[in-house]
């Protein structure tokens, strides 16, 4: 649930995904890495 | 019922169930639509006519999501009430804390940030927040509530309440962030401690099966991937780092090379140093696009690839073009 007020918005975090992220970018860059060798 | 059917019937459910006096007071449920990060536009409901400075957003697709899973509509009208009620009472965001940490400029002051954002998926964004332009990004200013886990992006109706101007509020939002610092760390490493953490909640597995389980996920502790992650020390938007070239110039000195820097989201970069990159580009460009691809859309900042010239101090976006098949099926994956 975030805030409205009249300057602007509150914004709640919402839950940082970050170890699908970070796997993905590790693996997709070792993929290509082994493409290229 | 579709969403906009729901919407409306849910409208009329919330407003008819007002006692008089409160609707006579002009206090009423109304729609609205919040645009987030990237354009992404949610339809939501707020109380108007209450004498708050604040009133909480609550947001509708969810309980859409319940309704289609055959909650009923007087269930879902009580949840958004109780949820209402909640937000007013136990979120401790009230017109006090509006007032001193958002509104009162000198406690403000050391809650700003930078982040940065795509130009291209926030035109009507950067039309309202003001912001400096970096290739083809934008650097808007905003406040890390902490202690209420929430931001608040500086518009130009709180410039105009501080009586400052945006290169003003930029320059704190900068001494603040170099104040504080950044993190640089191996992304293997990086995914080791989390999976460390993830997988130490699991008691029946002994160290060398975690070893073997992280192993299959990042690799053996041998294999020194060249790929770094880099993030603000302090601050959620750790991608307003590439605003910041004080820190890629300590970076870039540091691995003594350019930097080839790839920024999928706004919480993070990734960096190779130039000589690890032996031009491989196009298949650099692959990996952000399907890392944006699959990521939250109100999290995605860019699918290109930027260079930090370390002699020019200079940062600029690498143009590459890429299979149009190859394009196609990252597309494919939203």
């Amino acid at each position: 649930m975030d805030y409205k007020f009249k300057e602007g918005l509150i914004e709640k975090n919402k839950k940082k995904d970050s170890q699908v992220r970070l796997v993905t970018m590790l693996n997709k860059t070792k993929k290509l890495g082994e493409k290229k060798k | 019922m579709n969403y906009e059917e729901f919407i409306q019937e849910l409208m009329r459910m919330l407003n008819s169930a007002l006692p008089t006096d409160v609707l006579k007071s002009g206090v009423r449920f109304q729609l609205t639509e919040i645009t987030k990060n990237n354009g992404i536009v949610h339809k939501a409901l707020e109380v108007v006519g209450k004498e708050k400075i604040s009133t909480p957003v609550i947001y509708l697709e969810h309980f859409y999501e319940s309704y289609i899973k055959g909650i009923s509509m007087e269930k879902i009208r009580k949840s958004i009430v109780n949820r209402y009620l909640e937000g007013e009472s136990d979120s401790g965001i009230d017109d006090e804390f509006i007032n001193q940490n958002i509104m009162n400029f000198n406690k403000a002051r050391e809650a700003l940030k930078l982040m940065v954002v795509s130009k291209e998926k926030n035109p009507e964004l950067l039309e309202k927040v003001p912001h400096r332009e970096m290739q083809d990004l934008a650097v808007i200013c905003y406040l890390e509530l902490t202690q209420k886990d929430a931001t608040v992006r500086i518009t130009e109706e709180l410039l105009a309440h501080y009586k400052k101007t945006f290169d003003e509020i930029y320059d704190v939002a900068y001494q603040n962030m170099l104040r504080k610092g950044f993190v640089l760390e191996r992304l293997q490493n990086v995914i080791r401690n989390l999976l460390y953490k993830e997988i130490a909640s699991y008691k029946h597995i002994d160290e060398n099966e975690y070893e073997n389980l992280i192993e299959s996920v990042i690799g053996s502790q041998e294999e020194k991937e060249s790929l770094y992650y880099v993030t603000a020390n302090d601050g959620r938007c750790g991608a307003s780092l590439l605003a910041m070239p004080d820190f890629l110039e300590q970076i870039a000195q540091w691995l003594g090379d350019d930097l080839v820097i790839l920024c999928c989201s706004i919480y993070e970069i990734f960096i190779l140093p130039a000589v690890e990159v032996k031009g491989r580009y196009e298949n650099l460009k692959e990996v952000v696009q399907y890392v944006s691809n699959v990521i939250n859309r109100e999290e995605v900042l860019s699918s290109e690839i930027y260079r930090y010239d370390r002699n020019a101090k200079d940062l600029e976006q690498i143009k590459v073009e890429i299979d149009s098949k190859v394009q196609e099926d990252n597309r494919c994956r939203r």
